[in-house]
């Protein structure tokens, strides 16, 4: 599977987005499950599922899907 | 049910027209073991779902109102606390306030924490919010000082809301960081600041011990905490002062506490007694033969023995619920020095050949209480599921593995805890003797073949080897319960048997789902009379009674024998004072008693037309059985 599919999984699974979310676009507070809690269980999804530790400066910047995205390929996660 | 099959039958709930699932609130139990994560995941599902789709006669759901406070961000506490309650049987209205709302919750008479009402109040505290956030290292007079004035505040608030509410209130010891014990260089100042934090820690403990406020121990709780409390990037960064796993911790702690509340501890411990109070088997290995003593593994089974002495000594009742000959235990209680329980400490015992989940509820028929005060605690895997599945609200203890382990798994859960004690509770033992009487509890053998059908019983039944041969031997010279004789084959009689063509010794080996039991039993068969065949012996072993495996022997046996053009079976049968359900095994297989000599009696079987002796649930694995 690759990184991107890994990574839409954990945002569907952490936030519990519908079926039919357009995941590769969202940003944090773009929607209503993306709120400052959802923002701490999407960190601690994340964490678990690609066994990193992410800096607090990173869980501050993650923004948006895409940035999570690049993100984990900036710390060597690849598919 | 396994953690995914939860996971989706919580989301299948979340829709408008979905069914109700009176399953799943006892299924919660299931996830247990998942990783935080998941239990926080089913948790924030959960809050979309109405109780009364999750509500049952098997496992009533009570409502309770609930608010969370805290004087750093409480939020992510909120999935953890509703699945936690949920499991547990209650379905909490949760009311949960923002970042440091604490002092405005509790002081103002108009706050949206008083306007809701709540039946429970948990308040969630840091080590932050007491510190001033600059210290002087030098002035710990001056720390404890502004320490105690923060109390003041705190010790004020909780008092103003205890005073207008009838609900109860959580107060908690706090965990003072490490980060602040080594920010003194000195080992003098780091005992000071250590002696000055636990005085604010016993003061918490204090102003839990009067009206309607507890004090929760977190700190000791903490102790054996797998990880630091606090993750620093979510604490600066969200304000979060707890890692998700002390969350958890915190969650199942405060359940229980709202509980107790609920004055829905539990008020009976069932105890298995066989690898559970003493080590080994005691129709088997006798009494001299338990292991009790001060060593290992003897004395984690007297401990879990000081435990259920203790609970006794704070009013839970204790009953015996073991498959077992009654007379034998009645001896160990009696007389057997190492034992720290006597046959006084139980209200009633259940000690008999019968299905464990029916001797549970005559148990708790008898003393009158519901079998949601049950707790149960087992080592077996088998009655331990048999349980769980028959009767849900039963709260079952499996005592698998390790002994080491058995007391710290029995109270780990909380099930006895209750807000007080008092003197009532230490003669509730004499009372409820009285009214449970002496009464012997029957044996039962109501079916419930659709459980033992799930467990999918595979029964092999094959010649002796070389390598099963000094195993059988053991176990047929150990056996004292199912077994036709007190004059088992010794290994030299049974290597002789076995090479010889008059005679055929097989061994029994059960597996089901839970694993393989491997060999349990054996058969000794004399063959010299080619019309006539004799069972000399049949032994199996007792962790496996009841659950028609004799049957299914029988079965095989009667098999082979008819292959070999045999008419007739026979079996031989001397009883001693244990060997009582060995001999129930003729009659219940529809053998006839045809002669008696010597104190043996001689069963027959005719083989014409073939005997059906193997019940549905259980599959006979093919081998070569006949050499």
């Amino acid at each position: 599977m690759s990184l991107t599919d890994r990574l839409r999984g954990v945002f569907v699974d952490a936030l519990e987005l519908p079926e039919g979310t357009d995941v590769e676009n969202l940003t944090y507070r773009g929607i209503e499950q993306w709120d400052s809690l959802g923002h701490m269980t999407l960190v601690a999804a994340i964490e678990d599922e690609f066994d990193v530790q992410l800096e607090t400066d990173q869980v501050i910047d993650m923004s948006s899907f895409k940035v999570a995205l690049e993100m984990l390929r900036g710390l060597g996660v690849d598919g | 049910m396994r953690v995914e099959e939860v996971l989706l039958r919580i989301r299948r709930l979340r829709r408008p027209d979905a069914a109700p699932d009176p399953e799943l609130a006892a299924g919660l139990v299931h996830l247990d073991d998942a990783p935080v994560t998941t239990l926080a995941t089913a948790g924030r599902l959960l809050a979309d779902v109405p109780a009364e789709k999750l509500d049952s006669p098997e496992f009533p759901l009570r409502p309770l109102r609930v608010a969370v406070t805290g004087t750093f961000t409480p939020g992510t506490v909120e999935p953890l606390l509703r699945l936690a309650l949920l499991r547990i049987g209650i379905a909490a209205e949760l009311h949960v306030s923002g970042f440091d709302q604490l002092l405005r919750d509790l002081s103002d008479p108009h706050s949206e924490l008083a306007g809701f009402r709540p039946d429970v109040t948990l308040c969630l505290l840091h080590d932050g919010w007491f510190l001033p956030a600059e210290w002087d290292p030098g002035d710990l007079a001056g720390l404890r000082d502004t320490l105690t004035d923060r109390l003041g505040v705190l010790a004020a608030a909780v008092r103003g809301h205890t005073a207008r509410t009838d609900g109860a209130l959580l107060l908690h010891t706090v965990p003072l960081s490490p980060l602040e014990h080594r920010s003194l260089v000195s080992f003098r100042g780091r005992a000071e600041l250590g002696r000055i934090w636990r005085e604010l820690n016993g003061a918490l403990l204090e102003l839990g011990e009067r009206d309607g406020a507890y004090t929760l121990d977190l700190e000791t709780l903490l102790v054996d905490h797998d990880g630091p409390v606090r993750d620093e990037r979510l604490y600066r960064y969200a304000s979060m002062a707890w890692t998700p796993t002390v969350e958890r911790r915190y969650a199942h702690e405060a359940a229980t506490f709202c509980r107790a509340v609920l004055g829905k501890a539990a008020k009976v411990l069932a105890l298995d007694l066989d690898n559970t109070l003493w080590a080994g088997v005691l129709g088997d290995d006798g009494l001299a033969g338990i292991k009790l003593g001060t060593d290992y593994p003897g004395n984690c089974h007297r401990d879990v023995q000081r435990r259920a002495l203790a609970l006794r000594r704070q009013g839970v009742l204790l009953t015996v619920c073991s498959k077992n000959d009654p007379d034998v235990v009645a001896e160990a209680f009696d007389q057997h020095p190492d034992l720290l329980l006597r046959a006084d400490d139980f209200v009633a015992q259940a000690v008999n050949w019968g299905r464990k989940d029916e001797n549970l509820r005559q148990l708790a028929g008898t003393l009158n209480l519901g079998l949601d005060g049950v707790v149960f605690a087992d080592d077996s895997p088998f009655e331990c599921e048999l349980v769980r599945r028959e009767l849900p609200t039963v709260r079952v203890v499996e005592l698998a593995g390790d002994p080491a382990g058995f007391s710290t798994r029995l109270l780990a859960e909380g099930h006895f805890t209750v807000l007080a004690t008092g003197a009532t509770d230490r003669e509730r033992t004499e009372l409820y003797r009285a009214r449970a009487g002496r009464e012997r509890f029957a044996a039962t053998f109501a079916s419930a073949e659709d459980y033992l059908h799930e467990l999918k019983l595979r029964v092999a039944v094959r010649p002796v080897d070389e390598l099963s041969l000094p195993r059988l031997a053991q176990l047929g010279l150990r056996t004292n319960q199912f077994t036709m004789t007190d004059r088992a084959h010794t290994e030299a009689q049974t290597r002789q048997r076995a090479a010889s063509a008059d005679h055929l010794v097989l061994t029994v080996a059960v597996a089901d789902r839970f694993g393989d039991e491997g060999l349990v039993g054996g058969v000794w068969l004399d063959r010299s009379d080619p019309d006539t065949w004799v069972i000399e012996n049949f032994v199996l072993s007792c962790r496996v009674f009841s659950r028609g495996i004799e049957q299914a022997v029988l079965h095989r046996v009667a098999e082979l024998a008819g292959a070999a053009d045999a008419t007739r079976l026979e079996a031989l049968f001397r009883p001693t004072a244990r060997n009582k359900p060995g001999g129930a095994a003729w009659p219940a297989a529809g053998f006839v008693a045809a002669a008696e000599e010597d104190g043996t009696t001689r069963f027959a079987l005719p083989l014409r037309p073939p005997p059906r002796l193997l019940p549905a649930w259980i599959t006979l694995e093919e081998g070569d059985a006949g050499a």
